[in-house]
């Protein structure tokens, strides 16, 4: 398994655009050619000036293919409602420059500042992180003091990021099992996330790479440390089918009130939500009629609009 | 590391819709081919799963190649809505749109590159549009279908038709078969099946004069036999646990392998272990990005392909 290392990474560079003929948001999509990883960044450009702004922290792996359109939608939404939204693709991810190889957990929190740091730049920032993304996110806000935070399925530290990866794993193993009694192809052994990295260096979780530099680096954080003492406003958006809240999430709340966080938490219900699964349960359905999207959309706009008139970020 | 390629993300108009994509321009010498990647029926980005398809791009890049990765409509970064992707319908303007903004730029000599959905868009758009100079399908499936009526159709072709009546009961006694949404869905599981039986009991489908449900689409056949007869070679690829490739290796006892066999050894296929279709493993991404690149290379050297203004 030692073919697993990256092309030569391009020399990037480059900038499209484009202009939505019914909100009038510009869209502009580059590759900076002129920073070292070469991230590719997204702005959505309101058509009036804008004073706040959103950069959306995406997820990895799967995930990160799971959430990309509804993340594209609500930057899309919000834009066209005045707020600036930038989003930016990982180096070593989607069509940033880099090496996956070597990415660290700290890098990744540096992308986001990058991305953050890009012209044109609001006077005020909210941060959203999606599952993985809201560590991140965390990271980035601490170098945003005050910036109000939205996390939506928030994964709440390394260990249990990866024990998550971990089941899922093993899902995948029990469904190639179950074809191979009805005479498919014999199902690969499955080897446990942290053997793989220990001995190869990286695993395949769900046709992702996972490194080990990521992995370490990953595996004694938690979010609340990531985000540091800094009071802020907080919106956890839980995906559910039930309208239980989940214990690390409500531990997760509590901890931020503790510390002088205006801190919400909602469940958003009405749809499974497989994150490791890139086809729901119900097979394909249009993103833009999902009932979920269209709750998570309408319920951080609606935060976001009241967290964002204040000052600060 | 040196670089040996450059990108820059494109906006191109596609009928109604503005797509997204990223060109890969290679730092040396081009080999005057451009290589166009044409992602499955889902949502996805244009990278794909792990990168996957950036990492073609640069790999092909180092060998002198130019290629494009875009998304459909309504996917990543493109305008309009994804509907369920169907078979017989493959989203050939968009791959238009690509192609008209790739002539632009001044590259008008492709070679598509197809994953499952993108191999039939492909295959459709090639038929008849003289600039694809070869064709690369991974996974294609050689019958017309769409998501929501695929896994009816392989249950109506590997499940008894006492299989089917256990399901039913089972349905029954737990409620599930008065669910709106799931009756629908049993109703297409008993279509299939009834017209399975028809099949087996009038013998060929194709006296019927009526279109194989379960067998290789005219779709399939007609443009590869329009293909074979431009000498334009075309490599398809399949793992072993693909049920596509199953039915390939199915179709090749008839028609498809007519056609195969005629066709001077433009037509290649190669399975390898795992999933080809969606890629579902590192170590498929790594073999296929692999075999894809040594097929091109092969190709291009004993001159079957042929690059621009050659």
């Amino acid at each position: 398994m030692s073919d697993t290392k990256p092309a030569t990474p391009p020399t990037v560079g480059g900038r499209a655009e484009r202009v939505d003929p019914v909100t009038g948001v510009r869209e502009i999509a580059e590759i900076r050619g002129d920073e070292q990883p070469g991230l590719c960044v997204y702005t959505h450009l309101p058509p009036q000036p804008a004073h706040s702004g959103l950069i959306v922290v995406s997820p990895l792996m799967a995930e990160f293919l799971k959430n990309y359109r509804r993340e594209v939608l609500l930057a899309r939404h919000l834009a066209a409602q005045g707020v600036l939204v930038r989003r930016f693709e990982y180096r070593g991810v989607g069509n940033s420059g880099g090496d996956p190889a070597t990415v660290t957990f700290p890098d990744l929190v540096d992308d986001a500042d990058q991305a953050a740091h890009h012209q044109p730049r609001p006077s005020r920032w909210a941060v959203l992180g999606t599952r993985f993304g809201a560590m991140v996110a965390a990271g980035l806000a601490a170098r945003l003091p005050g910036a109000p935070l939205v996390l939506w399925d928030p994964t709440v530290d390394g260990q249990s990021y990866f024990r998550v990866l971990e089941r899922a794993r093993a899902l995948q193993q029990r469904a190639e099992a179950l074809s191979e009694q009805q005479g498919g192809e014999p199902a690969p052994t499955l080897v446990p996330l942290a053997t793989a990295i220990e001995q190869a260096g990286w695993a395949d979780v769900m046709g992702s790479s996972l490194f080990r530099p990521l992995y370490e680096t990953t595996r004694p954080r938690s979010l609340l440390d990531e985000l540091g003492a800094d009071p802020r406003p907080v919106l956890i958006l839980q995906i559910s089918t039930l309208d239980q809240v989940r214990p690390d999430l409500a531990s997760l709340h509590n901890r931020l009130r503790e510390r002088g966080s205006g801190c919400e938490l909602s469940v958003v219900a009405g749809e499974d939500e497989n994150w490791w699964f890139r086809q729901g349960v119900r097979g394909f359905q249009t993103e833009e009629d999902r009932t979920l999207t269209a709750s998570l959309l309408q319920a951080t706009t609606t935060w976001l609009r009241l967290h964002l008139e204040g000052g600060g970020g | 590391m040196t670089a040996t390629s450059s990108e820059r993300p494109v906006f191109f108009p596609a009928g109604p819709d503005t797509l997204f994509g990223v060109l890969t321009a290679p730092v040396s010498q081009s080999n005057g081919l451009c290589v166009v990647m044409l992602h499955g029926g889902g949502y996805t980005v244009s990278s794909h799963l792990n990168g996957t398809t950036a990492r073609l791009c640069r790999d092909l890049a180092a060998l002198g190649y130019h290629s494009f990765r875009f998304t459909y409509h309504g996917v990543e970064n493109s305008t309009g809505r994804l509907e369920e992707a169907r078979l017989d319908e493959p989203f050939t303007a968009d791959l238009t749109g690509a192609v008209e903004w790739l002539a632009e730029a001044g590259l008008d000599r492709l070679v598509l590159v197809g994953s499952c959905f993108g191999a039939r868009t492909a295959l459709s758009f090639a038929e008849h549009h003289p600039s694809v100079a070869a064709l690369v399908l991974e996974a294609p499936s050689p019958i017309d279908m769409s998501r929501s009526d695929g896994t009816a159709r392989r249950l109506a072709m590997e499940v008894g038709l006492g299989g089917y009546l256990q399901r039913a009961a089972r349905a029954v006694i737990s409620g599930k078969a008065f669910d709106a949404r799931r009756l629908r869905r049993y109703l297409r599981f008993a279509r299939f099946k009834l017209l399975s039986i028809l099949r087996r009991l009038t013998g060929r489908w194709g006296k019927t004069g009526r279109p194989d449900p379960f067998g290789p689409s005219r779709r399939f056949l007609r443009p590869l036999e329009q293909l074979v007869g431009r000498r334009v070679p075309v490599f398809f690829l399949y793992g072993t646990r693909d049920w596509f490739g199953i039915q390939f290796g199915k179709a090749l006892g008839g028609e498809l392998g007519e056609l195969v066999d005629g066709s001077d050894g433009l037509i290649e296929s190669v399975q390898i272990e795992g999933n080809v279709h969606g890629l579902t493993t590192v170590v498929t991404q790594e073999k296929v990005r692999t075999l894809v690149v040594e097929w091109l290379a092969r190709r291009v050297a004993d001159g079957s392909i042929r690059a621009g203004g050659e």
